[in-house]
Order: structure tokens, then C-alpha cells, then sequence
């Protein structure tokens, strides 16, 4: 018998959500307390749980060609990125590897019709952490987390470094309303990371918030 | 107050805001912007600390920060220096390091005891008897130190920050504030920082009486402030310099960690002493000192003071003292030669007498010390020795001393800059920066402000073009003209001693007599023996006349004679500040809330945190029995997430691995698992774990808990040298993974599984790929704990959800949870060895009893070499397992305990258990090979030093044939 599939966050999230979705099996938190008040928080800064947001690698020889054949429109250089169709990214990780999320709506990523990947393209499950820290302070919370300047970082390469002490990866990102970074990070470390944010955001006065924030079409 | 001046142009106080405190229960009225230096010094106070060693009483000194005479406690904060404390309002401060009060010090009494305790006494007077040494270690305790800590006391956690520019200009006085206008007018993100509340350097004290000066001053700040590319930070001390210009910025909330991409040091100098007899009572300063209480505080340093001196600057202070209503009453110049440029003429117009050629011989005092009531000068012969016979008594209740000046250079050392004596101005300056580094201004030996302000462009430019800007125009470097504005050798004994060399320490001059005279003729070796520069100061005002000293001891130059080593911090720096907030991030499972909630009691792992056991934290022997009786008899379940994880694939995956692992997969079955032991290069045994073929060109590998992410990145390196077609990823914490033990573990399982696992379809160490309730699944048939069971991978979010539907299909079996350190107990039992737990970093598999796991005729794997090797050598030691025997009544051993023969230690115990499913205790251990045969008698000795019997046995002590976990 077909059991429900049920993913879950690696984060601790404040209360219920107000409203959720779900998405492949996980819920995406939409807000919690005030669609309104999260929006305006998330121009002056705030933390969002965006883990729920489907993900997948593809690593090997045949891992572009492949991707390519999916119509995936696909960065040129390592560290560089693309956008997927509803806001999903793929992120270039290396000469042969690919990284992918989902954007929120629930828009499937690349897999085989058949099930079976061509030699030389091997899936590489990707079930990072990945939170966004957005709004005008954003700045201020990385300068007490991160020794990298983000001041001088390229929007939309990503940045391999540590974040609070835990590897991460940051996405300085172009194309949402706000100003904001995503980060990954493995999910092993993920609520390390996540406590040490929050505790300066709070400093900082700034909300955990619901993905509607960041996706204002989001329905 | 007694000593407050009429308004200043120009000065740091706000005489709107009187604040009152309170200095040794003393009420006192004071003004927002004074700190508590000025303050007292302002109504009168002229004690405000006693010295280290001699408990001497002492006044302000530099009041710059460089000198560490007036260290007060406030609340529980201790050894805060007055000099650059703010005052606040009610503020309520005390001396440190009296008894009594400062005033009156009972400990004072030490300094009539001073001549009995040269430097280097305590390491001969107390070294012997040695039985005598806890009571001399007391009763040093209670009478050295200064500030007394409070262990209640908690300041909140200050964070630090990191922070980024293309410019970092440390001193925001002429040459530094000209640098920053000139990079900031070229678009460099610059950075300016001062120590000081209010920038302008020696602007605001040195040249304030100069209109040309005042309104270049003005210029540059207007200009500074102008540019949004300028950020200007008082208050902010640069206190260390690392690689890659990476500089520790401390202001009053927090630590900055700054990445400059050049660092332009404008830091200026540090104003030095002369040494002469009672050079250290209250009333006696630098003649900068008395220049900023004027100007930046308006307070009057003396009403009749003498200057000594030996430059320009102390006939501009003679002015300057003059115009403030101060009486000078001489000029003693250390010069024959005198003053002859304006600066002199001016002094001379004034009516004060100037004696060339004269130094202070000596100061005297009254009340114990506490009241300078005049000096007496004496005359200099030709090769500078005093000719006290001469001398002469000029009364005065102060001294300014202007003599000369040594660059503030910590960070330039740090930085990797060196340095070269110039005799052109009797003073260290750069002689070669490293790329991104430069200095500009008095720490460069430039010593005019106009000069200053020249100097600090041509840096900035220098920066500039180092930072790839095109089109600059250089400037020349300027070099100092005219006399020297610092004096060789200020240094004059006295019979009496009490001439200060170091007022931190309490080092009289004739104390490097007796140093050199012990053989201690090297800077470094000097410095530690009579630890001068060793005090709070750091050696600002006491390392260059050391110098001077220990070079004309030994004859030698000032360059030959050397420095001491720079390092940071160079100035204190609160402690609290340093700790920051913490970030040691722990890795958590996917489980980590379940077990928590299901009343686990979690241990740390290495990085990990893990369940040890289920149940009450008083019950830890019995949960983790009964946890271990329950796998073998029914079903458990256990979270071992923490395992590496990698995926290798790519055409040559298969290659790769058989030159990693000493076992072969080449014609390993899909489907199939297989142990696999890597060795380092040294034939060490590395890593272990087992490797499923999912296919022929994709393999699925474990490795240990703690190991997993070094022999990740190792895998990585070999990658690279290998050149082969692989590609290697760390799925450890993207994938879950579950053990399934128990007899009844298959039931269970096939419940939740679409994969056929009866044991025909489904045999040990096989692999299946499927999925399990629901999830996609990689199952294991492995036996770690000596049952039947099932390791099951999934992706790490949905772990929470397997691992309940495997507790809920479970109850009927009466499936439990158990933790880790029940694993340990399982294997133990079924004689499986932890890598990195029962072996360390020299075991080789012989040791382990692995060489089953090392394929013969291999061409090549990582340390075969070395195995060849180490296989023609005897055995030193050998891994096995033993029971104990007589431990009712006896301490029980731990790991690590030894094993003897007599006094001979023969071996070590890697893993013991007091309680087991077998009913005995048991262990595995090290031993000498001839103690390795079964039944071999083992005496463990225990911490008390208790001999505990056991007896070698075979392995596995569970189910020695295999049959659980078929």
C-alpha cells in the first residue's frame, strides 16, 4: 500500500504557519503571522526556511549534454547560475556537476522519461539546508557570520565559504523583490547555522517569514 | 577644581555637562568628555596609582594610553586605565594593586625594600627549598598582581564583526588624515581609524597654538567628512596585524576583523622618558602629557615646572606652557649645543633660562613620595656623564620631559616590515615594507606637520598605485631635516637608584647592570630576564631605552643590538571581546528532535551529536544492557546518519577503489557489498567501511562517523594524482541512514518494502535499491551488531518519516530504539574493531588482524609499499580480545589502561565492557605478541593503580560462526 510521503525541514520554525503549501511531500511555510507585516519585514530583514524547495545534483561527463537536452538553459562557467523557469536555479558547481533547486511552485526538475540516466550523467541527491536572509541589514548580519565581502560578490555566482563556522554556499541573488541571499548548507549542520542566524536577526529585529514574502506571485 | 584652565580652542570637554564621581570613595565633579585622568588631575589629585613591584606612588605619564600608571577598577571591571577611561557620570573608581588606599598604600613599605630585591631575585631566593615553594607561591599570589578579577562577573557576549576596505589607515592625525583625503578623492573605500575620541592627532595638542596647522587640520577633516568612501572610526584601536593585511580593530562593543587590501600606518610615536633618580613621581610627564591635559582637557599639568629636554619640541612646549599661565622655570637641554632655531629664540625672548648641557639628576619629594618639590639639575660632561657635584636645585611641582621619541610601530612589525636605526633622527624607521603595507609621518621619521601631511600623500598615492590605480603621480619620500628630535642616550645612573628604566615592572638602570653582568647580553634574553616591556605597557615607553642601554653595554649599534618581538595585541584588550559569540556548530542527525523527545540522552561524537541511550541519565548501565538484550532477542532500531557516505562513479570508479582499498572490486558483483580498508601511505590503517556496486560504473561507499570527511577530501587528492575518470561525492549528510537489528528485524522490514528481502533473494551482504515506506531506499544486509539486519539509506528529509513507520510497524515486535553507545556494546561483543577507536595512528592491519581484507598480487593500492615492508618485520603488538576474570571489589579498568608484565608495560586496553549480554565483562587490547594466544593471563592496572586479572580470548566472543546475522 502507498504510504504518504512526508519530507521535513532540518530547521526549527518558530510557531504553525498561517498557511502552507505543500510541495513534494514537504510543507513550505507561506507566513505565519502576517502576510503584510512579513512583507514589509523582508525589506529590512529576515529569514526564510526555503528547504522544502525540491532539489537535485547531476554530476559526470555526460551531465551537460543530458541537462541540455531538458531545454535547461545552463551557465557557461563554474560558480555561475541560471534561472529556471519558475524561479528555480541551477548553480554550476563544477566542471562536470550541476546543482538544482526548485523553484516554489512546484514545477518538477529534470529527471529521465524512462527512469534510466545516460552513461557518463549520475544523480547525486542534494537535500542541502537552504534558507534566504533578505532586506536592507542583511549586510550587517553576514558581516558578523561571514569573512567574505559580499560587497564586491557577482548576484547570481555562488560563493563557497563558512558562514557562523559551517560550510556554506551563498547566493548573492538578483530577481526577487528585496535584497537577499540564499544559502545552503549540509543539512547535518543546518540547525547550527540556523540558530546562529536567527539569534542576530533577532538582534537585528528581524522575523522568520513565510516564502510569500520573497515570491509575491506566489498563490 | 583646582587645576581646570579657562576655555581652549579646541578642547574635549563640554563644560555645560559637569558630571560627579567618585575616585577612592572621594567625591569629585568632572566634564562630559574628560577621562578620570583629567578629571583628578583637574581637582588636585596628583596619586592615582601605585606601581607594580615597589607600590611607588605615580601620576599621569603620558596620558596617551602608553604608560600604565593610573589603572583603576570600576564595578567588577578591573585594570582600566585612567588615561583613556570616559568619564560618566556617578562613576565610582578605585586604584588597583594598594592596600590601604593609594594615598596611603600600607605596601608601600616594599620599597624600602627594593634594593634587596634585584631583578632575577625571585627565581634564585624562591627555587629553593623546594618544599617551601607552595608557601612562597601564596604569599607572592596575594602581594603581586594588580587588579582584582571578579569570577561572578559576566559581560554579555559581544559579537564580532568582519568588515572589508580597500584602504586601512590606522592614525587619524596630519599624515593619516592627508592619506585618507588623497585616497578618498580616488574612489578608495578607506577606512580611518583612531584610537582617540576625536580625531586630528597631534593636531589637537601639539600644534594647536599653530593657525597654519589648525586650519589644515580643519581642511582635512571638513574634507574627510565629505567623502562618503571615508570611514572615520574614533575610538577604535588597531591592536594587531596578520597575513594578508588582516588587521583586529577594537572599539567599545566589539572586535573587527578587517581584510584591508593595503594597510597605511600613520600610528605616529610614542614620547620617551628620561631616566633619572625618582624619574617616576607624581608630577613628572612627558612633556606630550602636559600638552594634552592643556589642550585636549584644559588643565593646568603644574603651576612651575621644569622642562628637560632634548629636541625642538620641548622649547615649542616651553612656549606653549608659557602662554598658558605656567611658570617655567628652566629648560634643562641634554644638549650642549642648545636650541638654535626659532623655537629656541622664542624661549629665549621669554625670559627662560635654558641650561645646556644639563640634566635632571635627580627629583625630590616629600610625603612618602607623593610631592614633587623640585629637581636638581646637574651638568653633562663631553662624554655625557653627570657631574652631580655641579649641580644645582631648581624648585617646581612638575617636570615636563621632552628628550626624544620611538615609533609605534607594533603593527608594522607584525605586518613583517623592517626596520633600520637613522641616526639622522636617533630613531627606528621603516627600511622595508612588505607589498600593501606602508607607513607615512612620525612613525616614518617625518616629524613636522606639514612635512607630516606631505608624507601621508605620498603613502596614500603608494597605495593607490599598489592597488592598480593608474595615472599617479608619485611623490618623493621626504627625510627629516635639521637636529635630531630625539636624544641617544637620556639615561643617567644614580647611586640611589630609583632611576626607572620601566615603570611597570619597577626596573631600576643598575638592574640591567646586574642582568648584563649574568650573561643576559641579548635583547630578547634581557627582556625576560628582568622583564622590562614585560608589563601592561607593553614596553612603549621602557624598550628603546633598553636598547640604548644593552647597546652601550655591549658596545654594539642600535641596529646590531636589535628589537624585541612585536606581537599582537599591542595595546591591552578586553577578553570578552575576544571570545565574540560562539560559533562551534555541532552536526546534528536528521532524528536529532525524535530522540530528544523519545528521552534519549545524547553524547557527543566527534562533530556529531548522538543518542548514547534511551532512558534516565541515573540508569545508563541498565538502559544500555537492556537496550543491547532486547536487539538480540527481538528487534531494534538505531540512527546511524553520522556514517559517511560517498558516492563513487564514473567509468573508472572501480579502478579507483581498488588502489584506495587494499581489497578488489573490479569483479565485484552489482549488488553486492564488500569490507573495505584503506591504508595511508605509511601502510596505516586509514578508514574502513563497506562498498556496494550498484552498478558497473557506480558504486555506494561507507566510512566512519568521525573519519568520513578528512578520507572524503583525501579520496579528492588521490582523485586528483590518479587522473582517472571518477567522480567522488559526500552524500553523509544528504542521506539518512537507519540500522534494523534483531531476529525479528526481516518481519518488520517487509512491511514497509516492496524489495523481496527473504533471505534467498536477499542474502548478507547484499545491496538493494527500492524504496522503504514510500521513500526511495538503498538497503544494506550488513551485521555491525551481530544480528540480522538491515542498514536503510534514505534522503535526509524524509528520515523522520521512515524511522516512525518503521516504530509503528514495528510495536507489534516490540521494536525500541537504542543508541550508540549500545552499538559499541553489540560489536564488541561480535569482536568488530572501530578504526581510530581500537586502532591509533601507527596501526597497521597486521596489528588488527586484518590481512584477511589485503588482496594478494595487487599491482598497487595506497601504502602497499609500506606494508611490504612492514611485513618483513616482526610484530610489535597485536589486537585481541580478553575477559576479565576478579573484578568484584576492584575498580574496573577504562580504555587506554595499560597492561604489564611486572613494571613492564606490554599493552593497552582499546575497548572494555563491564556488562554485557554475554554475562562476563569484556574487552579488546593491544598486547605483545607473545601474550596474544588464547588464555594468555592480562594484568590491567587500574587509575588507583589496582591490578585487575584477565585472560586473552578468541573473537568473536558472540556468535563465533556466523550464524545470527545470515
Amino acid at each position: 500500500m502507498p504510504l504518504p510521503i512526508t519530507r521535513t525541514s532540518p530547521f526549527e520554525l518558530p510557531s504553525t504557519p498561517g498557511a502552507s503549501r505543500d510541495l513534494a511531500g514537504a510543507s513550505l511555510a507561506l507566513w505565519f503571522d502576517d502576510p503584510e507585516r512579513e512583507r514589509q519585514a523582508a525589506q529590512r530583514l529576515a529569514l526564510c526556511d526555503l528547504s522544502a524547495l525540491p532539489k537535485a545534483g547531476y554530476k559526470g561527463n555526460g551531465a551537460t549534454a543530458w541537462l541540455q537536452t531538458h531545454q535547461t538553459p545552463l551557465p557557461a562557467e563554474t560558480f555561475e547560475s541560471t534561472r529556471l523557469t519558475d524561479g528555480g536555479i541551477i548553480v554550476k558547481v563544477a566542471a562536470d556537476e550541476y546543482f538544482l533547486e526548485a523553484g516554489p511552485s512546484g514545477v518538477d526538475l529534470p529527471v529521465p522519461s524512462n527512469g534510466e540516466f545516460p552513461p557518463d550523467c549520475f544523480p547525486v541527491v542534494r537535500e542541502d539546508a537552504s534558507l534566504v536572509l533578505c532586506g536592507a541589514r542583511a549586510a550587517a548580519v553576514l558581516l558578523q557570520v561571514c569573512g567574505y565581502d559580499f560587497s564586491t560578490a557577482t548576484l547570481d555566482r555562488v560563493i563557497y565559504t563558512r558562514v557562523a563556522g559551517v560550510d556554506s554556499a551563498v547566493f548573492p541573488a538578483a530577481g526577487y523583490p528585496h535584497t537577499h541571499v540564499k544559502l545552503w548548507c549540509d543539512r547535518s549542520y543546518a540547525v547550527s547555522l540556523w540558530n546562529s542566524l536567527v539569534e542576530i536577526c533577532e538582534e537585528f529585529e528581524g522575523p522568520i517569514i513565510g516564502a510569500q514574502a520573497l515570491f509575491t506571485d506566489l498563490p | 577644581m583646582t587645576s581646570r584652565l579657562p576655555p581652549q580652542p579646541g578642547e574635549w570637554i563640554n563644560r555645560e555637562q559637569p558630571l560627579d564621581f567618585q575616585f577612592e570613595g572621594v567625591s569629585y565633579q568632572g566634564f562630559t568628555g574628560d577621562v578620570l585622568s583629567s578629571a583628578l588631575w583637574a581637582n588636585g589629585v596628583r596619586v592615582l596609582g601605585r606601581s607594580f613591584k615597589y607600590h611607588r606612588p605615580r601620576g599621569i605619564y603620558s596620558l596617551a594610553n602608553h604608560d600604565a600608571n593610573a589603572l583603576v577598577s570600576v564595578g567588577s571591571r578591573t585594570n582600566l586605565r585612567a588615561d583613556c577611561l570616559p568619564l560618566e557620570a556617578n562613576l565610582q573608581a578605585s586604584a588597583v594593586n594598594t592596600l590601604g588606599s593609594v594615598s596611603r598604600d600600607h605596601l608601600a613599605i616594599m620599597d624600602r625594600f627594593s634594593r634587596f630585591l634585584p631583578v632575577g631575585f625571585y627565581y634564585k631566593a624562591f627555587h629553593t627549598p623546594r618544599r617551601l615553594f607552595p608557601f612562597y607561591e601564596n604569599q607572592m599570589r596575594k602581594v603581586a598582581g594588580l587588579g582584582r578579577i571578579d569570577p561572578q562577573y559576566r559581560e554579555a557576549a559581544t559579537a564580532k564583526q568582519y568588515d572589508f576596505c580597500d584602504l586601512l589607515i590606522v592614525g587619524a592625525g596630519p599624515a593619516g588624515l592627508s592619506a585618507a583625503v588623497d585616497a578618498g578623492e580616488r574612489g578608495l573605500r578607506v577606512i580611518l581609524v583612531d584610537e582617540n575620541p576625536h580625531p586630528g592627532g597631534s593636531f589637537t595638542w601639539q600644534w594647536r597654538r599653530h593657525a597654519e596647522a589648525l586650519e589644515r587640520c580643519e581642511q582635512l577633516l571638513n574634507r574627510v567628512h565629505a567623502l562618503d568612501n571615508i570611514d572615520l572610526r574614533v575610538g577604535t584601536l588597531a591592536a594587531g596585524c596578520y597575513s594578508d593585511r588582516w588587521v583586529a580593530l577594537f572599539d567599545q562593543q566589539r572586535m573587527t576583523k578587517l581584510r584591508a587590501a593595503a594597510v597605511l600606518v600613520a600610528s605616529g610615536c610614542f614620547e620617551q622618558p628620561a631616566v633619572f633618580q625618582n624619574n617616576d613621581a607624581p608630577g613628572i610627564m612627558l612633556g606630550s602629557a602636559a600638552q594634552r591635559l592643556v589642550h585636549r582637557y584644559a588643565v593646568q599639568p603644574f603651576s612651575q615646572g621644569v622642562i628637560l629636554g632634548a629636541n625642538r619640541d620641548a622649547y615649542r612646549l616651553a612656549s606653549d606652557l608659557t602662554t598658558h599661565g605656567i611658570d617655567v622655570t628652566a629648560i634643562c637641554d641634554l644638549r650642549p649645543e642648545g636650541e638654535s632655531s626659532p623655537a629656541g629664540t622664542r624661549v629665549q625672548e621669554l625670559g627662560i633660562p635654558i641650561y645646556r648641557g644639563y640634566t635632571i639628576y635627580q627629583a625630590e619629594t616629600r610625603r612618602r613620595g607623593t610631592q614633587l618639590t623640585g629637581v636638581i639639575a646637574c651638568p653633562l660632561d663631553r662624554q655625557g656623564d653627570t657631574q652631580p657635584q655641579a649641580g644645582l636645585s631648581l624648585p617646581c611641582d612638575g617636570v615636563a620631559v621632552s628628550v626624544g621619541w620611538a615609533p609605534d610601530a607594533g603593527l608594522l612589525y607584525q605586518a613583517g616590515a623592517r626596520f633600520q636605526y637613522q641616526s639622522a633622527v636617533e630613531q627606528f624607521v621603516p627600511h622595508t615594507l612588505p607589498p600593501g603595507l606602508f607607513a607615512a609621518g612620525r612613525v616614518n621619521g617625518i616629524f613636522s606637520w606639514a612635512d607630516q601631511c606631505i608624507d601621508g600623500q605620498r603613502a596614500a598615492r603608494a597605495a593607490a598605485i599598489h592597488l592598480g590605480h593608474p595615472d599617479i603621480t608619485e611623490i618623493p619620500t621626504l627625510t627629516h631635516q635639521g637636529t635630531p628630535p630625539s636624544h641617544p642616550y637620556p639615561i643617567f645612573p644614580h647611586p640611589e637608584k630609583h632611576n626607572f628604566v620601566d615603570f611597570d615592572e619597577d626596573i631600576h638602570l643598575a638592574d640591567f647592570k646586574n642582568a648584563h653582568q649574568e650573561g643576559y647580553d641579548n635583547i630578547e634574553l634581557v627582556k625576560r630576564f628582568t622583564t622590562v616591556g614585560m608589563g601592561p605597557s607593553q614596553g612603549k615607553l621602557s624598550n628603546m631605552n633598553a636598547i640604548r642601554i644593552l647597546a652601550r653595554q655591549n658596545n654594539a649599534t642600535i641596529d646590531a643590538t636589535g628589537t624585541t618581538t612585536s606581537r599582537p595585541f599591542q595595546h591591552p584588550v578586553p577578553i570578552g571581546h575576544l571570545a565574540g559569540r560562539r560559533f562551534h556548530p555541532l552536526r546534528r542527525t536528521p532524528l536529532d528532535a525524535w530522540h530528544r523527545q523519545a528521552g534519549a540522552q545524547m553524547a557527543h561524537a566527534g562533530a556529531w551529536l548522538r543518542p548514547e541511550y534511551y532512558g534516565a541519565a541515573d540508569e545508563r548501565a541498565q538502559s544500555i544492557l537492556a537496550e543491547a538484550e532486547h536487539v538480540r532477542q527481538r528487534v531494534g532500531l538505531i540512527d546511524v546518519s553520522t556514517l559517511g557516505k560517498l558516492q563513487v562513479t564514473g567509468p573508472d570508479a572501480a579502478e579507483f577503489l581498488e588502489r584506495i582499498y587494499t581489497g578488489r572490486f573490479q569483479k565485484q558483483s552489482t549488488q553486492r557489498l564488500r569490507y573495505g580498508l584503506a591504508c595511508d601511505e605509511t601502510g596505516t590503517v586509514l578508514e574502513d567501511g563497506v562498498i556496494a556496486r550498484l552498478a558497473h560504473d557506480h558504486f555506494y561507499v561507507t566510512a566512519t562517523s568521525g573519519g568520513s570527511g578528512s578520507f572524503y577530501r583525501e579520496l579528492l587528492r588521490w582523485r586528483q594524482l590518479f587522473q582517472l575518470d571518477v567522480q567522488i561525492s559526500n552524500l553523509t549528510g544528504q542521506l539518512a541512514a537507519l540500522n534494523l537489528a534483531g531476529p525479528d528485524s526481516r518481519d518488520v522490514l517487509k512491511e514497509l518494502t516492496c524489495i523481496d528481502i527473504s533471505g534467498e533473494a536477499f542474502p548478507y551482504l547484499g545491496v538493494r535499491v527500492g524504496t522503504v515506506a514510500g521513500v526511495p531506499a538503498t538497503l544494506m544486509r550488513v551485521g555491525f551488531v551481530g544480528e540480522l539486519g538491515y542498514e536503510i539509506h534514505v534522503p535526509a528529509s524524509s528520515a523522520v518519516h521512515v524511522w516512525e513507520q518503521l516504530c509503528e510497524t514495528g510495536r507489534p515486535f516490540g521494536l525500541k530504539p537504542f543508541g550508540v553507545e549500545t552499538q559499541r556494546l553489540l560489536r564488541l561483543e561480535k569482536g568488530h574493531l572501530i578504526v581510530g577507536h581500537d586502532t591509533d595512528a601507527l596501526t597497521y592491519p597486521a596489528e588488527a588482524d586484518l590481512q584477511w581484507a589485503i588482496a594478494q598480487n595487487k599491482p598497487f593500492f595506497v601504502g602497499s609499499r609500506s606494508l611490504e615492508i612492514l611485513q618483513k618485520r616482526p610484530l610489535m603488538r597485536k589486537l585481541v580480545g580478553f575477559r576479565l576474570k576478579d573484578t568484584e571489589d576492584k575498580p574496573f579498568p577504562e580504555e587506554c589502561h595499560l597492561i604489564l608484565d611486572g613494571e613492564t608495560i606490554v599493552g593497552r586496553v582499546t575497548s572494555i565492557a563491564r556488562d554485557s549480554t554475554l554475562k562476563h565483562p569484556i574487552g579488546m587490547a593491544f598486547v605483545e605478541p607473545r601474550l596474544a594466544s588464547p588464555g594468555s593471563p592480562l594484568a590491567i592496572r587500574t587509575a588507583p593503580g589496582t591490578t585487575v586479572t584477565g585472560e586473552v580470548c578468541s573473537l568473536p566472543f558472540y556468535d563465533p560462526d556466523n550464524l545470527r546475522q545470515q
